[in-house]
């Protein structure tokens, strides 16, 4: 009934009146969230977020349930229905429990996705690590060297034992990474054409200029002093960061385009009026916090004072200061107190002293540091401080006082108060001040930009100042702090930058990502990780004491590739594994839910009190379940199981396998429809990957290539791997559904799964060869055989069939085998590709086979010898959903099926019988008379077939009478078998049936492969007395229970084969040839229903690999040359 | 001389049983067995004053019996002709017995329709009913008149749903007919889930043959050939008389084939429900009768488009049902004469709480909420002050002294932040916490809660917490605002009318009591000196004599003092039981 008229948000909408709301405002492209809708089930109406308004309703209406009416007036974007959503998600968050994106890497100043690179390192994939920390931060080798890991703090993995080792793997990978030939490099857009001068080489200006030079900028890069690496260089000592990794690094950023110019001071050399002339777009200022602070106390202008940044600045620019055999003093509890200290000791002072005004628990320098530092020899004096300094002839006399710890002041630490009269002298020959820098600005030429505490103002996340021409970040902006820091700020001017020059429009801040936490460490139950067995935490290997204090060797030395794997398979992979495809967090993101904003207790399942590992394939988070029973639906609606239920009520409303059993004991089928639905991370596929993850990974549209049905879905692709399979509702004929081959069968085409050495296989040995030669061999062994087997996958296309094709041409007898890539140890499955209904071919012009929505939509169906759960789940899926709607279903089978319980009525009959039983059917039918049906029919009915054959098999005639009544009343029937599964008698009865029975049926008759109808079309056959093994069996049917490894014994018959995996056996000669797939080179192939479709390249081809057609030409050529 | 003995579920708890017993044995002991007729009936409704035998035909009416009084009784009343008086209803406050029962303030007001044959016939016995004009109205029905003109009357009486939402019957009766489809089905929900109410039950045990009779009459109307009765578990007694009376009306020809020999065929299965209160809601309980999870479902369809099995199937509650063979009978426009405007007829409500007469009563539409309580009630009980009262169960909404003049009826109800509900009618005295009761009827609504949508499932526990949070002195500021926000959205956004109605409670106490709120968010104070964590027991030296009951009584030991000395309560140990309070015979105990 089309055509009513509704108003949508004020706007006239033409709808159907068997439409939902939801449907129509889709159509509309109006947005309604939705949490527990899913198009394949029937509506449900209990997440609640989808409510809008109907003029006259009494309440708010869900869009997903409510139908469109005549004259309906829909408002989706009230004030009321803003407020109710937004109650609906937060009432949802208040009984959420689990963090969105890890601990670790919400606190990192730059969000590096610290999970997602340690996944890839417990992966072995140390460059892929290296791209994913380049996203955030372009100096890993450095950072991974200084930084003081804030991360590590808040890792939950510290209530279990220890932090993970963060940054310590960061360097791990960094290191890696760069002792390759070809270390990771990003790819740079082409040039813009806009230059951008960068002020400072510190990390806030390389970051900056790294990140707009993969964004096609002309970087150049000023730098006052010799060399570039700001405080990296001059205030970090080399037993920390040697200056050829630093070198290093800085080589990777100029490698990109950046151009760096040192000795050019901005103010001093030049101004940035010069910049504004010499035609730069833009100015990033990065020059950081370089002068130290005054201690502001007499005497400090003495000769033997100087600040650390000073002390650390002489050098590192090789000019350090004589202080063999004296006393120095070192005044500060920072990172800069601890590398003056430990640098003084290193240039031979006799004794360095530390003086710090609190206690050691205050102190803000690295445990690691302090630790490192006490070791080395280095005395520390808490609780006192310098209060007047006095020459005393060679040397200087420092007064002290001593302090007591007040009060908390505004950092949180306890103030440290003067204890009157507790002053006190000592002797030395240097006072080193190390209590803080400040920015030095003032000649630069920016003097509006300056704030009173002399940093330079701009907005901190995004680096923009009031002059629209001048960005900034880092040290110069915040005061000193850590290098990370300086890196994202340099990164979030770049993108400010980036989007002023191409848009003209000033970055805003952006708007929060909603994450929820799982709240501060401390407030976590340890109950929560008891779970986990504890593991010692890699300890970075270092040079000892003795030997480190002698020079400015670097102290810490790397962890080990086995280590570094170790340590990632600690991480406790906080973050939620749907952090990048949550629905949840997606709307909470954009209506700004605070995730304390309604508060109270959780329904929390502590006894599954994190991912539960329960099945190999799935993984369930109760915690973070909103029940919207989609996964219930989805299994009992869609996949005729019933795997969820709910238990309890209420509040305590738990979804979870029937009866809590493991998920693993169900009746689960592995389609992972469940988790692909789930709108949450409650389910989730899991990860081919040790670790999950996750990644953001992009979705490319294509084909499932396991059998005919090729079903559409999405592959996940990251890195060039396929993470996992996902598909929207209802794309493709396949409704969006998928089964456990396109869910999760592709783990053979990962690195490491496959096998990409080509081989010769002989008496039990394989032995690898180069390409060359394998091709080679193959050649000889066509050029001497008279007969030759053929194995390949059973993922071939139009392509490869043209091209075997050919090369069977070349030899007397050939014949096709598929041997699935799982199957390559046990090769007891495999099939000749050529089926048996080459001899009915001219029969089979003239049924057509039905689509998916056809078998769904019939009125009767017929199986015959299939078992469609376990070959082809989707059509299984079809015929149930075609059972439900009412569809009358006969099973003529040997074995149970699934379906049997939808069955009208089922035969358990075996050949010969079941052909007969067929064939008595046939007879029974009366075709329309001078179609090319009653031709056939006759043919058939002279083959008289007495019904007293039922009284063998226990068939009441009564049920044989019922089904062809049924069959030949029904307006549409299908009629479907598997091919594989039958003899050519049987094949030949159960053709005549479906031919005589009715007109309008359709036959669909299965083969494993995705394109066994193009081996069908493509494939020449061969004449049946040359089929191998013709001899040995009696008829070809036999050949069917033929296993391959008996082929071999019986015959020394040489075979070529192509795919993932060599077959293995004793018998065996022959020739492997690894091959691509489908996915990696694309084709077309012939659907079940005989349409060609192309398959879509998803991979790029790695290994360099080539397809079979083009190996199969290059064998044919060399074998053709000879 | 007829005893009809009250054998309903609360007389028999009280020992009625035993009743008849001793009164055979005395009456055979006198030989008065001949004479003297003992017959058990369904409930009288005055349940609290139990058991109960009423003497026909003089009107003499019998409480609070018990076994012991019997000889005398007999002897007294039946042999010498001398009703004994001090086994008669006294007032609350007054001191002359009324012997006749419909002298009685509590039965003088009602107006029974739906419980017309209540404490007169014996539920077990269909020729009673019968005898009492039972199934004439179906033989009128089949006889006389179609489907649409049973219809008709039906929606000319103006009779609606008395399962809570009010809906017209008759109007729900025609789109089920109407509605396409070959199987129909009827329904009647006997799921009576409100805590402290029992009009379904009520009915079921005194009369089962009344709602099976308007059953019969709906599946004619309507063109059902099946019925189910869904009725809880709990209700052993009306279980035991809807399937007698199921098993005599099958005997008798009035269900099954061919009823009255026409060719009229319906029968009606008796599903027992495990006890939720959601299962009142039409479609999960229909959804359990299919065997599923019992969850509501959005709305439309209607059940009466697609309801059981996804059958057009009508669905109405024992009450209304009741109603159909009275309206039958006595016609459309006698049933449209009693009531209001709108509401007509009679409702049944459970009234309970601190009156002095709680029971059932079965009054007109439109009778004031004052006669109700203070008339038909007898008033607050101890000669406490009238604080409020709720309405509609635990979904429902209390409503203050000063609208006790309003008339009851399902639009004024409404306008007040209540609802009619089923019936429940809870008196509340000064001695009330407000808070705490919207805090318990939440507490119900919450638990019931089935759990399917989020705004029931987690807006009702975060209310609840709130709640729980103010009655224990930690209420904030912001609390009643953050109340009234979800109030709203869980009434807007809610699947089904367990959600939808579950914050009248708090509303109407907000609206009407929102001081009280307040003193225990501010001021940390229980008004009503009812909430534990707001209130101190203290002894008044003036008045504690030492005579050391209380510390005796005391479970924590936190009453010291010496024998005739002023004792002391040990604010650290007291647990705010109240033992204290109620074992002190001077009033030495006061409440802060």
């Amino acid at each position: 009934m089309p055509g009513i008229q509704i108003t949508l948000n004020g706007k006239k909408v033409t709808a159907d009146s068997e439409e939902t709301i939801l449907e129509v405002a889709r159509k509309e492209h109006v947005f309604i969230p939705t949490l527990c809708h899913d198009e394949r089930l029937e509506p449900f109406g209990s997440c609640r977020v989808c409510l809008v308004k109907v003029n006259g309703a009494k309440s708010l209406v869900p869009s997903c349930t409510t139908k469109v009416t005549e004259g309906m007036e829909i408002h989706t974007d009230d004030p009321d229905v803003i407020e109710a959503r937004k109650m609906s998600l937060s009432l949802l968050i208040s009984d959420h429990f689990g963090d969105c994106v890890a601990p670790c890497s919400l606190e990192c100043p730059a969000h590096i996705d610290i999970q997602g690179y340690i996944a890839l390192i417990g992966a072995g994939k140390f460059s892929e690590a290296v791209k994913l920390i380049k996203e955030k931060n372009p100096m890993p080798l450095t950072i991974g060297r200084i930084c003081p890991h804030p991360c590590e703090r808040v890792c939950r993995r510290n209530k279990v034992d220890e932090p993970i080792a963060i940054n310590n793997l960061k360097r791990f990978a960094a290191d890696y990474d760069s002792m390759q030939e070809n270390h990771w490099a990003p790819e740079i857009a082409p040039s813009n054409g806009k230059r951008i001068a960068v002020i400072g080489s510190g990390p806030a200006g390389l970051s900056c200029s790294y990140y707009l030079a993969v964004k096609g900028y002309d970087v150049t890069v000023f730098e006052r002093n010799p060399r570039p690496g700001g405080m990296l260089r001059y205030g970090i000592p080399e037993y920390r960061l040697p200056s050829e990794i630093l070198d290093r690094e800085i080589g990777y950023i100029e490698e990109l385009g950046v151009t760096i110019q040192c000795g050019e001071g901005l103010g001093r050399d030049f101004t940035i009026a010069d910049l504004k002339n010499s035609g730069y777009h833009a100015v990033f200022l990065g020059i950081g916090a370089q002068k130290s602070i005054n201690l502001k106390i007499e005497g400090e202008e003495h000769s033997h004072v100087i600040g650390g940044i000073e002390f650390l600045y002489a050098h590192a620019t090789a000019r350090p200061m004589d202080i063999k055999g004296k006393t120095v003093i070192v005044t500060g509890g920072g990172n800069t107190a601890m590398d003056a200290a430990r640098t003084a000791l290193r240039l031979g002072a006799s004794t360095v002293t530390v003086l710090y005004r609190r206690t050691r628990n205050e102190m803000p320098a690295n445990e690691a540091e302090i630790w490192e530092a006490e070791e080395e020899g280095i005395l520390f004096e808490y609780l006192a401080a310098p209060i007047r300094i006095e020459d005393a002839g060679d040397m200087i006399d420092v007064e002290c006082i001593r302090m007591e710890l007040g009060p908390p002041d505004s950092s949180g630490r306890r103030r440290p108060v003067p204890i009157a009269g507790s002053n006190h002298r000592r002797k030395a020959h240097l006072l080193i001040t190390a209590i803080g820098q400040r920015t030095d600005a003032f000649d630069i030429g920016v003097p509006e930009l300056i704030s009173a505490r002399d940093n330079i103002q701009a907005n901190l996340d995004t680096g923009i100042t009031t002059d629209h021409y001048i960005y900034t970040g880092g040290d110069c902006v915040t005061g000193a702090a850590t290098a990370i820091e300086a890196i994202a700020a340099g990164r979030k001017a770049a993108v400010s930058i980036d989007l002023y020059l191409t848009t003209g429009v000033q970055r805003e801040i952006d708007t929060e990502e909603f994450s929820m936490t799982k709240g501060p460490l401390k407030s976590i139950p340890e109950t929560l990780f008891e779970m986990y067995p504890k593991e010692k935490r890699a300890s970075m290997p270092a040079l000892g004491a003795e030997k480190r204090i002698q020079g400015f060797q670097e102290i810490e030395l790397g962890l080990s590739e086995a280590e570094a794997l170790r340590e990632a398979s600690r991480c406790l992979e906080c973050g939620c594994i749907e952090r990048f495809s949550c629905a949840l967090k997606d709307h909470c993101t954009l209506y700004g839910i605070d995730q304390y904003e309604i508060k109270g207790e959780k329904n929390l399942y502590p006894e599954h009190n994190s991912v539960l590992d329960d099945h190999p394939a799935i993984l369930r988070d109760e915690n973070k379940c909103i029940k919207c029973g989609i996964c219930v639906r989805i299994c009992e609606e869609v996949w005729g199981l019933n795997v969820f239920g709910y238990h309890n009520r209420g509040f305590k409303t738990e979804i979870a396998p029937y009866f809590h059993l493991e998920l693993r004991d169900t009746a689960c089928d592995f389609c992972g429809q469940c988790a692909d639905s789930c709108p949450t991370g409650a389910l989730a596929l899991n990860s081919i990957l040790r670790k999950p993850g996750p990644f953001e990974c992009e979705k490319v549209e294509g084909n499932c290539i396991h059998c005919s049905l090729v079903c559409a879905l999405e592959y996940n692709i990251y890195d060039n791997m396929i993470l996992k399979t996902t598909s929207a509702p209802l794309m493709g004929e396949n409704e969006g559904n998928l089964c456990v081959r396109g869910r999760f069968g592709f783990g053979y085409l990962r690195h490491g799964e496959r096998c990409v050495q080509p081989m010769f296989l002989f008496d039990g040995d394989k032995k690898p060869v180069e390409l060359f030669k394998a091709v080679s061999r193959a050649a000889d062994i066509i050029d001497a055989s008279k007969k030759l087997c053929i194995l390949t996958s059973t993922q071939l296309s139009n392509e490869e069939y043209r091209k075997l094709s050919e090369l069977k041409c070349a030899v007397d007898a050939a014949e096709l085998y598929h041997v699935s890539y799982d199957m390559a140890e046990a090769v007891d499955s495999s099939y000749p590709v050529v089926g048996k209904r080459k001899a009915f071919e001219d029969i089979l012009r003239f049924i057509a086979p039905p689509s998916l929505s056809e078998i769904s939509e019939s009125e009767a169906i017929v199986l015959f010898n299939i078992f469609p759960g376990r070959s082809y789940p989707i059509l299984e899926m079809n015929i149930r959903n075609a059972a439900k709607r009412g569809a009358q279903l006969f099973i003529i089978n040997q074995k149970p099926t699934r379906l049997d319980e939808y069955a009208e009525s089922i035969f358990r009959v075996r050949p010969p019988y079941s052909s007969n039983l067929l064939t008595f059917a046939s007879s029974k039918g009366k075709p329309h008379p001078g179609s090319h049906f009653s031709e056939a029919h006759e043919f058939f009915t002279a083959r008289q077939v007495s019904s007293s054959i039922f009284s063998d098999i226990h068939i009441k005639p009564g049920k044989i009478t019922h089904l062809i009544e049924q069959i030949m009343k029904a307006r549409t029937v299908s009629f479907i078998a598997d091919e594989d599964m039958c003899t050519t008698e049987e094949l030949e009865a159960f053709i005549m049936m479906t031919l005589s029975l009715n007109n309008r049926a359709k036959l669909l008759l299965m083969q494993r492969g995705v394109n066994p109808l193009g081996a069908q079309k493509i494939l020449r056959e061969v004449p049946k007395k040359e089929v191998i093994g013709r001899e040995l069996f009696e008829d070809y049917d036999s050949l069917l229970l033929y296993k391959l490894p008996d082929l071999f014994t019986h015959y020394t018959i040489p075979f070529i084969h192509f795919g993932f995996a060599p077959v293995s056996g004793s018998a065996y000669h022959g020739v492997f040839i690894p091959s691509s797939s489908l996915l990696e080179t694309g084709g077309t192939v012939y659907k079940y229903n005989g349409k060609e479709v192309s398959i879509r390249t998803i991979l790029n081809s790695e290994h360099g690999l080539e397809n079979v057609a083009t190996l199969t030409q290059l064998i044919g050529q060399i074998a053709h040359v000879r | 001389m007829n005893l009809m003995v009250c054998t309903g579920t609360g007389c028999v708890s009280n020992g009625a049983f035993q009743i008849i017993d001793a009164l055979k044995k005395e009456l055979i002991r006198h030989n008065l067995e001949r004479e003297i007729q003992i017959i058990t009936t369904g409930c009288n409704g005055f349940c609290a004053n139990g058991p109960i035998v009423v003497v026909q035909p003089d009107d003499i009416f019998y409480q609070m019996l018990t076994v012991k009084d019997i000889p005398f009784l007999v002897e007294e009343h039946f042999l010498k002709g001398r009703p004994v008086k001090n086994l008669m209803y006294t007032p609350g406050g007054d001191q002359t017995p009324v012997p006749k029962m419909h002298d009685i303030g509590f039965f003088k007001k009602q107006r029974l329709i739906a419980l017309a044959n209540r404490g007169i016939i014996n539920p077990e016995e269909i020729d009673e009913y019968i005898a009492r004009d039972g199934y004439t109205a179906l033989r009128k029905v089949l006889a006389d008149m179609t489907p649409d003109t049973i219809i008709d009357e039906i929606k000319r009486s103006g009779l609606r749903g008395r399962g809570g939402g009010g809906f017209p019957t008759g109007i729900k009766w025609e789109v089920c007919k109407k509605a396409h489809g070959d199987e129909k089905y009827i329904i009647c929900n006997a799921d009576e889930g409100d805590p402290g109410a029992f009009m379904d039950r009520s009915i079921v045990e005194s009369d089962p043959h009344s709602v099976l009779e308007g059953m019969i009459i709906g599946a004619r109307a309507i063109g059902a050939k099946n019925g189910f009765i869904y009725i809880r578990n709990e209700y052993p007694l009306a279980l035991r008389r809807i399937n007698r009376a199921l098993e005599q009306a099958r005997d008798y020809g009035l269900i099954g084939e061919n009823i009255f020999g026409t060719d009229f065929c319906f029968d009606v299965k008796v599903n027992r429900g495990a006890g939720a209160f959601v299962c009142g809601e039409e479609t999960a309980l229909i959804r359990s009768l299919e065997g599923k999870h019992p969850q509501p479902r959005v709305k439309p369809p209607f059940p009466a488009i697609s309801g059981y099995d996804g059958k057009p199937t009508n669905i109405n509650n024992v009450e209304t049902w009741a109603n159909i063979p009275r309206i039958i009978n006595h016609g459309a426009d006698w049933f449209s004469s009693i009531g209001t405007e709108s509401s007509k007829g009679t409702k049944v409500f459970s009234l309970v709480g601190k009156v002095n007469n709680t029971g059932l009563v079965e009054v007109p539409m439109g009778i004031t909420l004052r006669e109700i309580i203070f008339d038909i009630g007898g008033g607050i009980k101890d000669n406490k002050a009238f604080k409020a009262v709720q309405t509609g169960g635990p979904s429902g909404g209390c409503i203050p002294e000063d609208l006790l003049d309003m008339p009851v009826d399902y639009e004024s109800l409404t306008k007040a932040g209540c609802i009619m509900g089923s019936g429940g009618m809870i008196v509340m005295d000064e001695d009330t916490c407000m808070v705490e009761v919207a805090r318990y009827f939440l507490s119900f609504t919450q638990d019931e809660s089935c759990g399917k949508c989020t705004f029931c499932r987690i807006g009702t526990k975060r209310m609840l917490e709130i709640l729980e949070r103010i009655t224990q002195g930690n209420g904030e500021e912001g609390d009643i605002e953050l109340l009234e926000t979800l109030a709203k959205n869980i009434i807007q956004g809610s699947l089904c009318a367990l959600g939808k109605t579950a914050p009248n409670p708090v509303l109407t106490t907000i609206k009407y009591f929102r001081h009280e709120y307040e003193a225990h968010i501010r001021e940390k104070t229980c008004p009503a000196k009812q909430c534990k964590s707001l209130i101190t027991y203290k002894i008044r030296e003036d008045k504690c004599i030492g005579c050391g009951l209380c510390r005796k009584n005391c479970p924590t030991q936190a009453i010291s003092g010496e024998k005739k000395q002023v004792h002391a309560i040990d604010q650290n140990l007291c647990i705010k039981c109240g033992v204290c309070y109620d074992s002190c015979r001077f009033d030495a105990i006061e409440v802060q």
